[in-house]
């Protein structure tokens, strides 16, 4: 069976700063991976070379995504192709309304599958039903994108547009970060609700309290641009023990 | 060899002699109503000619080289205005500056309200009482040059009170196999307490040049409420220079909106003078502007009395080597306390060979007012692009998607709802 997602080797710079310094990472479809490291250990970098942004050279290795070259695919092909990323700072757009916004997107990925675009009518169903399963706000439809949305309302209008994108690949940025437990508790609600055998998750976050909520099937340590550890759920625990001092005594030595 | 006579004939005098050829043309008919203001008008064109190239406020417009061309006023012509798609407006039309009663729409107009051509004899009293008066043309050659001209145009009169649910529409709509000067001339009046949206467009039916250089002189009464609306679409060799004054009374509210999808060089000169107390003013403004064509609103808002609120707001998006200028000024005299004054220019600039200059400016006299302005220039925001681009829309429609927002800004403000869909079909026609 061939992997949704194949890292192999990456090595990447910003600015002629190396951040990534060879990661691999092989991700199965049904798979959730949770992917946890220290502040500037180039997690987010990982999410953001996969989504495709372009302040990152890639300066060796691979990545194959269902066995095809992800990195010389553009943004918006990636996305039509399955990959979902969740942003960490979602970006506001004044005047773009979200039903606008989810119209253009599920209609690009709809034609990319062969299907007819969806109805005005059908869209407002499909957004209804997916707002309920997030417990998005349904009045959020009505305003622009993320303008004026508060910070949770912004992570959760992610999920939600994961909902509604149905993804093969699903990147979660930090998702966690900068929301209350409550909040932190409901979008991890409705990742869990998300969840198939035909989709996969690579979670990235700084700290293990997310975990309690979405229980991965593996986790990666990430110091310093490397993989420096991988293993099980518990080993999240281990971490949120013992601190990352632990790990990175660990890969020093 | 060149003719040197032609080389030094100044384009002042070749607008002249097509006045005295127009005049030919006219003295016999009923149209000559003002023939005073015209001479006067005409005396002071050919006096103070032109703007130099040099002048302050037209600096970064040049409009030399439009100016050079022959341009004839056109005899009558006969073209199918094609109006606005679902405005639902009264509309009166003037084909090559004259009215056609044929093509109007204005029988079921309330009774007491006046859409009518100034060659109507009924009305010529109260065209004369009003006729420059608004719109003062000693130091505006280009208002002076269409004086010089008027013989017919749009009045609307507005009765005490009234309120108008449909907008009135004004279409100016031009033919010609030759090089043509139109210039149209709108006198609007409203009463205390009236309201009502007045839509003004022009229409190019010719692919000959065209200088429009229009005039539109607004008076709104005591309480009255107008909203003022103002679309210009031109073709590659059309060139536009729109005059609006208006002059506000005691607790007016007016709304400007100028809109501009096209045209060679386009200049707007919008003055608004709120001379009494608790007057509203909005003042917005969007271009779309793409190959070699060159918009410039140059505005003037004057507060004279106190306890006014006004509030300026341009937008522009320009593409492939277009230019734009915005040159506003807010002007507080020094009896204006407690005047509220904003101004805001946003532009987006999408090619390295596409410029905007911005002179947003302030100049206050009174010492208890709230101002402010500001100016923003740059590109599409890229962050937006990556995020639409991130959910699977294609580059080319995330970049339509963005800019039809940003112009969004200004056209969901347009307080005629009917006017929203027309807006958005032009922007988008351009953005494609």
């Amino acid at each position: 069976m061939t992997p949704v997602l194949e890292i192999k080797g990456l090595k990447t710079s910003v600015e002629g700063m190396l951040i990534l310094k060879g990661v691999d990472l092989v991700v199965n479809t049904g798979e959730v991976h949770a992917i946890m490291g220290p502040n500037g250990s180039g997690k987010s970098t990982l999410a953001a070379v996969l989504a495709g942004r372009e302040e990152y050279e890639v300066e060796r290795g691979t990545v194959l995504y269902q066995g095809a070259n992800l990195l010389e695919m553009e943004v918006d092909e990636r996305a039509r192709k399955g990959v979902f990323l969740a942003f960490q700072y979602p970006v506001e757009l004044p005047g773009v309304s979200m039903m606008n916004f989810l119209k253009q997107a599920v209609n690009a990925l709809r034609e990319h599958r062969g299907q007819d675009p969806l109805s005005a009518a059908g869209l407002l169903r499909m957004a209804k039903e997916k707002a309920k399963l997030i417990g998005l706000d349904p009045r959020l439809k009505q305003r622009s994108v993320n303008e004026g949305f508060s910070g949770g309302e912004k992570k959760r209008n992610e999920i939600f547009q994961l909902a509604m994108l149905e993804p093969v690949l699903a990147v979660l940025d930090e998702t966690d970060s900068g929301l209350d437990i409550d909040a932190l508790r409901s979008v991890a609600d409705g990742v869990n609700q998300l969840r198939t055998t035909s989709r996969a998750f690579v979670i990235i976050t700084h700290y293990q309290r997310l975990l309690n909520y979405i229980v991965p099937d593996f986790v990666h340590v990430m110091v310093d641009g490397r993989i420096v550890r991988s293993g099980g759920k518990e080993l999240a625990l281990d971490l949120e023990e013992k601190g990352y001092d632990w790990v990175r005594y660990d890969a020093a030595a | 060899m060149v003719n040197t006579a032609n080389v030094t004939t100044r384009p002042e005098d070749r607008f002249v002699a097509e006045f005295e050829r127009f005049e030919a043309l006219h003295t016999n008919g009923s149209s000559e109503h003002f023939p005073l203001l015209r001479q006067k008008a005409l005396r002071q064109f050919s006096a103070t000619g032109f703007p130099p190239r040099k002048s302050e406020s037209w600096k970064y417009t040049n409009i030399g080289s439009i100016l050079r061309r022959p341009y004839s006023a056109p005899d009558t012509g006969t073209v199918r205005a094609s109006g606005l798609d679902g405005l639902g407006a009264y509309v009166a039309v003037f084909v090559n500056g004259h009215f056609d009663a044929s093509q109007s729409t204005l029988d079921d107009l309330p009774e007491d309200i006046t859409v009518a051509s100034f060659t109507d004899q009924t009305q010529a009293g109260r065209v004369r009482a009003h006729l420059a008066r608004y719109a003062a043309f000693e130091h505006e050659p280009f208002t002076a040059l269409n004086t010089a001209f008027v013989h017919d145009g749009a009045l609307v009169h507005l009765p005490a009170g009234i309120a108008l649910s449909r907008p009135i529409h004004v279409i100016h709509a031009v033919t010609a196999s030759y090089a043509a000067l139109l210039q149209p001339r709108t006198l609007v009046i409203s009463e205390d307490g009236a309201q009502a949206q007045i839509v003004q467009s022009t229409e190019v039916h010719t692919k000959m040049p065209v200088l429009i250089n229009s005039v539109t002189e607004i008076r709104v009464g005591a309480r009255a409420q107008l909203d003022h609306l103002m679309l210009q679409a031109g073709t590659p060799s059309t060139s536009n220079v729109a005059n609006v004054s208006v002059y506000q009374e005691t607790e007016s509210k007016f709304y400007n909106g100028s809109f501009t999808f096209g045209g060679e060089v386009v200049r707007n000169n919008i003055s608004i003078l709120p001379d009494a107390e608790h007057c509203e003013t909005l003042m917005h403004g969007l271009f779309v502007a793409r190959g070699t064509s060159h918009v410039d609103n140059n505005t003037l808002m004057d507060h004279a009395k106190p306890n006014c609120f006004s509030s300026e707001y341009y937008k522009g998006i320009l593409d492939e080597h277009a230019t734009g200028v915005f040159n506003g000024k807010v002007l507080v005299r020094q009896d204006a306390q407690q005047t509220n004054a904003y101004q805001t220019n946003r532009s987006i600039v999408l090619t390295n060979t596409a410029h905007m200059y911005s002179k947003p400016a302030l100049e206050i006299y009174a010492d208890d007012v709230k101002c402010s302005h500001g100016a923003t220039t740059g590109q599409l925001d890229k962050d937006g692009l990556f995020y639409l681009r991130a959910r699977g829309i294609r580059a080319d429609e995330a970049r339509r998607l963005m800019l039809i927002s940003f112009a969004g800004d200004i056209i969901e403000k347009v307080p005629a709802a009917s006017l929203h869909r027309v807006l958005y079909r032009e922007v988008e026609r351009l953005l494609r």
